[in-house]
Formats: structure tokens, C-alpha cells, sequence
């Protein structure tokens, strides 16, 4: 029988804006999934595409966070040897408020940030074209 | 309309985060003259402040424009030359996406909307960001603009010059080796022997390669021709072995400067400072308090009293007999906060001198209209 995604189950996009090793304190941007898209959907078709697509989330409920490195790590699930960088991007889905699953979401982010890029690298084109 | 012949610095009081409008000479052309200006950075750090860089903007517009009753809008009233995302953290850039909702709206002018997006390259992942590109993506009447060290633009006699990022940084963003801070577009304007540079929080890996690549300037002289021992000295000889060197003229050295990074002990240096040598300072933070209460306080005290320490030297406030730090009052009137003074207005003359204006506005209160007209 298939596994119905609980309601409450949610999904968190998250980038590491700035890490400080000398304080040892890490700020994110944390963005829920927008309403328009259902956690089951994103699960099992997006994330396994490891595609990004920026309408998935709502910019307008954007939030700062602060955390400890070590808080993030635990949170994230990283391994000792794992880096925790700047500019890196997790998506996590959560069950009652508490981590399910992470995925390592950089790769996609990167591929996006690239197609915006360059088609605004493009020269615009004339009427006649 | 009012005039203006100056250039001028608003750094726009909107807390911790960078938010500057650089006021041009008017445009002239004929009888008619125009206000020119750019935006460097937008603030937005919270919710706040988020709309302060627009109200800031749209008040400035009108008092530079309504002070002539006979004045009829048209779309040859202004001209906003670019906006400037130094790097894209919050704080510099979340002001930024409400003035392009406004000012790029179908029912504005093409004539009014800004004509260049300037960015410095770092793709950064955030969702803010991202939508501001694909806001862009879908504006192609704003012309978007990588810009690099030695980048220059001119408007009229004032010429803009980038100084950061450099090549070989910005070719390292692609690794994780490079701090989004020090991506930081650094603006050096000039005109005449008016100098100011605008900073972005830019850390010491950047101003490192600004001076590298903008050394000191040597100029050859060459000693003149002899034809048959009679003298001309207007013919100059190239490849006379004794040519001279002079390196006297410092491309970094600037009167107005606003401090990197919101005096934070990581964008301040003393090297880079004695080579700037400005007379004049802005530094764009936040109370005290604001820290405290926003479980900031790991950071420090802003402006850090590295970088206190740094410009009490520079301006002759710190005595080595009495090595006190000295507080932000007791450096005078050269150093201006956001925090204590609101947003400030810098009129940086011709000759070289800078005049400083104070609005005295709190960072979640929009200016007053008056006084902005006043001080304009």
C-alpha cells in the first residue's frame, strides 16, 4: 500500500548566507514551500530530478535565521568530514516541526542561478529578429 | 527646479545595511536640465526598512523637481542612471526589489526607469536574489551589467570607476574560496579634485588586489634633444637613457570615504586606509541596542574599535601617550553615522572639500519631506 506524506509533513529551503568559524555562528535564508505546491509532488518528482525551479517557493515568507555551527551541522545531519560552506542550499522536509529528510540541494541552486544568468548575458533582441 | 552642480552622497539611513544615492550634476542640454542620479545598494534588512530606499528615492525626486511652481511632469524629468548591487546579502539588497516594483511599472515612463543593473558577478543561491534576477530576466529595458575592476563610466565631467571586484577574485567565486563580502563592487567617484569611494563591505582579500591593481602612478619625463648643441626644448627624446621616473600621483587617494562593511573590524584596515587618506567618513550601522535585541551581539560593537581605533589615527584624534580607544564623538565632525546623525547628505566640491548635511531621521521612521527639501 502507498505511504500517504502526513499532512502536516512540510518542506524548508535553506541557504547559508554567512558563516562566521571565529564566532561560530551561521545565518540562513529560510524559505517554506509556497502553497501552490504539495510536499508529495515535490518529493516525488522534483527533488529525484534534482531540478530547481524558483516559483517552488514563497520569497514573501522569508525569514533570517541565526544558529550555532554545531546547532546547524546536527540539524543538517552532516558527517564530521562533511564542509559546511557558505552559499550552500538544504532542502529539508519536516514532520511535526522536526527534520525527515535532507537533501543537499547546492547542485540544482547552482544550475539555476546559471540559467538565470545567462539569459540575462543575452543581447536583447531587435524587432526585426 | 532646484540645481545642482555638485556631486552628492545620500547615505540613506536605513540601520544596519547600505542604502546610497548618488546624486550626479544635473544633466544639461540647451535651457533644459534634468536631475541625474544612481543607487548604490537598497538596504532591507527587516520589514522596517524595507520600503525606506523607495519613500527615500520618490521624496527626493520630488523635491529636486517641485520647486518650481510652473513645473509639468514629463517624462524627460529625471534620469536614473543605474542601480548598484554591490553584493547581494540581505541587508544591501531586499530595498532594492521594491524601487524596481515601482519604477519599472507599465504605467511609468521608459524614461524613468532605471537604465543599468549593475552586479558584481557572485551567483549567490538565495531565493531573494534568484528573484531578482528573474525579475530582471523579465525587465530587459533594464540593461543588465557585470562590472569589474577598471569598469568606468562617465557622466558629464564625474567619472565612476569600479575598483572591485577584481578578475582574479571573480574567478574564483566558482570554488568556495571566496567570501560574498569581499565579491563586493567597490565605486570610486571623481570629479575634479573631488574624490569619494563607495565600499560595499568590501573585507581585506579585495582591498588587497585594489592595491595591486591601482598602484601608485609613475609618470616619465624625458629629457630634451640636443641638435648641435643648441638647445629645443620642445623636442623630448624617448629613448634618452636618463628618462625620470615620478611616481607622485596616488590613484586611491580620495576625500570621502564610507567605511566597508559597517566599520566592522574585518572591512577596515590601516594600510588601505593611509593609502585612501580621506578627510571625511560614513559609516552605515545600527544602535547598540538593535544588536542586542536581534541576538547580534556576537558580531561586536559597531563601528568595531579596531576600525575606531584605525580612523583616530588617520585623523590625528588618537594620541599614543593616551592609547584610549576613542568613541565616535570625540573623532568630530569628519565621521558620520547612520546611528547617531540619520541619513546624511555628502556634497563633495569640485576643490576637494565635503560638506555634510544630517536628517537626523531614526532607521524606522521615513524622512521628513521638509527637511530633505531644505537640505538639498
Amino acid at each position: 500500500m502507498k505511504k500517504k506524506t502526513s499532512p502536516n509533513t512540510e518542506v524548508q529551503r535553506l541557504t547559508v548566507e554567512r558563516l562566521d568559524k571565529e564566532a561560530e555562528v551561521v545565518r540562513v535564508e529560510s524559505v517554506p514551500l509556497s502553497g501552490k505546491y504539495t510536499t508529495e509532488k515535490f518529493t516525488k518528482e522534483l527533488a529525484q530530478k534534482e531540478i530547481e525551479e524558483l516559483s517552488w517557493w514563497d520569497a514573501d515568507s522569508e525569514k533570517s535565521e541565526m544558529y550555532r555551527i554545531k546547532e546547524l551541522r546536527e540539524k543538517l545531519g552532516l558527517r564530521e568530514d562533511e564542509e559546511l560552506s557558505e552559499n550552500m542550499v538544504f532542502w529539508i522536509i519536516k514532520q511535526s516541526g522536526k527534520p525527515l529528510m535532507v537533501f543537499h540541494a547546492t547542485q540544482p541552486a547552482r544550475m539555476l542561478s546559471k540559467k538565470l544568468y545567462t539569459s540575462l548575458a543575452e543581447r536583447p533582441k531587435t524587432i526585426e529578429e | 527646479m532646484k540645481r545642482n552642480d555638485n556631486l552628492r552622497i545620500h547615505v540613506i539611513n536605513v540601520g544596519h545595511g547600505d542604502s546610497i544615492l548618488v546624486e550626479f550634476p544635473d544633466y544639461t542640454t540647451g535651457q533644459q536640465r534634468k536631475p541625474r542620479f544612481g543607487l548604490v545598494d537598497g538596504g532591507g534588512l527587516d520589514s522596517e526598512v524595507k520600503n525606506k530606499t523607495l519613500d527615500y528615492v520618490n521624496k527626493f525626486v520630488r523635491c529636486r523637481l517641485e520647486d518650481d511652481p510652473s513645473h509639468a511632469p514629463s517624462a524627460e524629468d529625471f534620469i536614473f542612471e543605474f542601480i548598484c548591487l554591490t553584493h547581494p546579502h540581505k541587508d544591501h539588497l531586499y530595498g532594492i526589489l521594491p524601487l524596481l516594483n515601482a519604477y519599472c511599472a507599465q504605467e511609468i515612463p521608459v524614461n524613468h526607469r532605471p537604465r543599468e543593473f549593475w552586479d558584481c558577478g557572485f551567483r549567490y543561491n538565495t531565493v531573494g536574489y534568484l528573484g531578482l534576477l528573474q525579475y530582471l530576466r523579465d525587465h530587459r529595458e533594464v540593461q543588465f551589467i557585470r562590472v569589474t575592476s577598471g569598469t568606468e563610466f562617465h557622466y558629464d565631467d564625474v567619472e565612476v570607476l569600479v575598483l572591485a571586484p577584481s578578475v582574479d577574485l571573480r574567478n574564483r567565486y566558482d570554488t568556495y574560496g571566496v567570501d560574498l563580502n569581499d565579491a563586493s563592487i567597490v565605486l570610486r567617484l571623481s570629479r575634479g579634485n573631488g574624490v569619494a569611494v563607495l565600499t560595499g563591505d568590501a573585507h581585506f582579500d579585495s582591498w588587497g588586489k585594489v592595491c595591486e591593481e591601482f598602484p601608485r602612478k609613475k609618470h616619465l619625463t624625458y629629457p630634451p634633444v640636443r641638435i648641435r648643441d643648441e638647445e629645443t626644448p620642445d623636442v623630448r627624446d624617448p629613448n634618452h637613457p636618463a628618462i625620470v621616473f615620478l611616481s607622485k600621483e596616488n590613484q586611491l587617494n580620495c576625500q570621502f570615504l564610507k567605511i566597508a562593511h559597517h566599520g566592522s573590524k574585518r572591512g577596515t584596515s590601516y594600510e588601505y586606509i593611509e593609502k585612501l587618506s580621506p578627510s571625511s567618513f560614513a559609516i552605515t550601522c545600527d544602535k547598540d541596542e538593535w544588536y542586542e535585541s536581534h541576538q547580534r551581539s556576537w558580531v561586536g560593537k559597531f563601528p568595531h574599535p579596531i576600525t575606531r581605533l584605525i580612523i583616530g589615527e588617520q585623523t590625528d584624534q588618537f594620541e599614543v601617550d593616551d592609547p584610549r580607544i576613542p568613541d565616535i564623538e570625540s573623532l568630530g565632525d569628519k565621521i558620520g553615522t547612520s546611528n547617531m546623525n540619520g541619513t546624511m547628505i555628502f556634497t563633495i566640491k569640485g576643490n576637494g572639500n565635503v560638506v555634510r548635511k544630517n536628517l537626523n531621521d531614526e532607521r524606522n521612521e521615513m524622512v521628513d519631506e521638509a527637511r530633505l527639501g531644505q537640505a538639498l
